[in-house]
């Protein structure tokens, strides 16, 4: 096969331009899909940090005893949804809600006495925070006499769990869908330069070259070619997102840069891309 | 050894063709197909090349048979030394070059430095030709000589000439078929087309006419 390489380097040196112009376009395509993947893990991540938070606030009646509260948070732990239970004493409750309020807190120093009541507050797993488990836990919670009422944060947060539901499948479709423009872009661009080799081709052919002979080439350079593109948008992309970084953190927020499993993958896919899409038409072959 | 086995071939979209062929060739031997243009001699020899597959009818080329081996074609070519008619060469590329690819396709000789000291002994021993010349700027009898010695080079086993003295002069004519009358001795099968009958007459080599795509023998025209 060696011999092929040999070949290929004395029929096809006049490449330069041409591979060039494809490796841009590469890198511009790449670099935009790296960027889509960034934004869209940094929103998702927020969405599960958000969704995975849902929280009970089950409030006491008056003058119940102290133990039957604590017998009733012993029961609450034991729960298979339940990740965490913590006793919100009124004194508590009202430093919280003063925390909450801020520079609003002073209209609570109006109040005679602390009208908040004992409150459990009970902290739901990440995988029990869709609807059905948390009808299931407020069915159990209504079943308590000495719990006068109870709210939850997944009322609130319910929209972004099945918002993030449906963007991991929007998300899963765009990344197919891009790769296979990609494909199909490469593939258009790459057919077009080769064509301009079919009498080349078709010559080699007749001198007795076999279709991996002539193929093998191709298929490597377009590997080659993929892989240090895929390696220069990957270099962008982190630059990028450090840039970012480094500039909304001074506003507050936070971006994630992608994991490195990733980008290895995302190389070897369009390297392996960049190989298949750059094998001659059947008609050349 | 080549046999043609009640070989028909028909092209797709136009009338004639080759009819009923049968023929064998030995190894070793040398055989001349002569006939006016537009009778289908190319087209045998493609036939024996594996360019085109035979219609009905077999063809078996030293260990492949057709059509049922066309997978194997690339395997055969490597085998065969073929001047081409018309020409076909790399005309942006050198003579030398021209014949390294050659080489590179058909040997798994590896070594470059190889391969090109092959290609300048042969340019040097066989021609005057100037190896560091583009082929496109090389006049008719040059191609046809480069065209020649890119199907010896490489030891075939089989050789295919189409109408190789087409643009030579005498003094070259005799050359080459000195050359071939040699390689035919050596065990080399040598097929050639022409268009001028007195050559094999000449040079005493069995010949055949070919005559509304049928083969005859001498006797038989």
């Amino acid at each position: 096969m060696k011999n092929s390489f040999k070949v290929f380097n004395i029929i096809f040196k006049d490449r330069f331009y041409t591979v060039a112009l494809n490796a841009l376009f590469q890198y511009v395509l790449y670099t935009l899909f790296l960027l889509f993947l960034v934004f869209f893990y940094n929103v998702n991540d927020y969405l599960v940090k958000v969704g995975s938070k849902v929280t009970f606030y089950a409030f006491f009646k008056k003058d119940i005893a102290n133990e039957n509260i604590v017998k009733l948070k012993k029961i609450i732990e034991n729960w298979p949804e339940v990740k965490s239970v913590k006793i919100i004493k009124p004194e508590e409750g009202i430093a919280i809600l003063k925390r909450s309020l801020g520079k609003e807190s002073g209209i609570l120093n109006t109040l005679d006495t602390n009208p908040l009541p004992v409150t459990l507050q009970i902290n739901i797993k990440p995988a029990f925070t869709e609807k059905f488990y948390i009808n299931q836990i407020s069915d159990r919670l209504k079943k308590f006499e000495m719990i006068e009422w109870y709210d939850t944060t997944e009322k609130y947060i319910g929209n972004i769990i099945s918002v993030r539901k449906n963007m991991t499948n929007i998300f899963i479709g765009g990344i197919a869908l891009f790769l296979f423009i990609i494909f199909l872009a490469l593939r258009i661009m790459s057919r077009g330069f080769i064509n301009k080799y079919a009498q080349s081709i078709q010559l080699l052919k007749m001198l007795g070259a076999s279709r991996a002979f002539i193929v093998i080439p191709f298929i490597v350079e377009g590997f080659i070619e993929s892989f240090i593109t895929s390696l220069l948008s990957t270099a962008t992309s982190v630059y990028v997102v450090s840039y970012l970084q480094s500039e909304l953190t001074e506003l507050g927020f936070t971006i994630l840069s992608l994991p490195l499993e990733v980008y290895l993958l995302f190389m070897l896919l369009v390297s392996a891309i960049g190989g298949i899409s750059n094998i001659p038409g059947k008609k050349l072959l | 050894m080549i046999r043609f086995e009640n070989l028909s071939y028909s092209y797709p979209n136009k009338t004639g063709g080759l009819r009923d062929i049968n023929l064998t060739i030995e190894k070793g031997s040398f055989v001349c197909i002569y006939a006016p243009s537009a009778e289908f001699k190319t087209t045998l020899l493609n036939l024996i090349y594996g360019e085109v597959l035979p219609s009905s009818g077999k063809l078996y080329v030293l260990d492949y048979t057709f059509p049922e081996d066309r997978k194997k074609i690339s395997r055969l070519r490597k085998k065969i030394g073929y001047a081409f008619h018309p020409f076909c060469f790399f005309d942006d590329l050198t003579v030398r070059k021209n014949l390294i690819v050659n080489l590179l396709i058909k040997q798994t000789e590896r070594h470059l430095k190889h391969i090109e000291s092959i290609v300048d002994e042969t340019i040097q021993s066989l021609t005057k030709l100037n190896p560091l010349e583009l082929v496109k700027n090389l006049s008719y009898s040059e191609k046809q000589i480069l065209n020649i010695v890119r199907a010896l080079i490489g030891d075939p086993l089989v050789l295919l000439l189409d109408d190789p003295f087409k643009h030579l002069d005498k003094e070259e004519i005799e050359k080459w078929m000195k050359l071939f009358v040699e390689k035919s001795r050596s065990g080399i099968t040598v097929v050639a087309t022409v268009s001028n009958p007195a050559i094999p007459q000449l040079y005493g080599i069995k010949a055949f006419f070919m005559k509304k795509g049928r083969l005859l023998e001498e006797d038989e025209k």
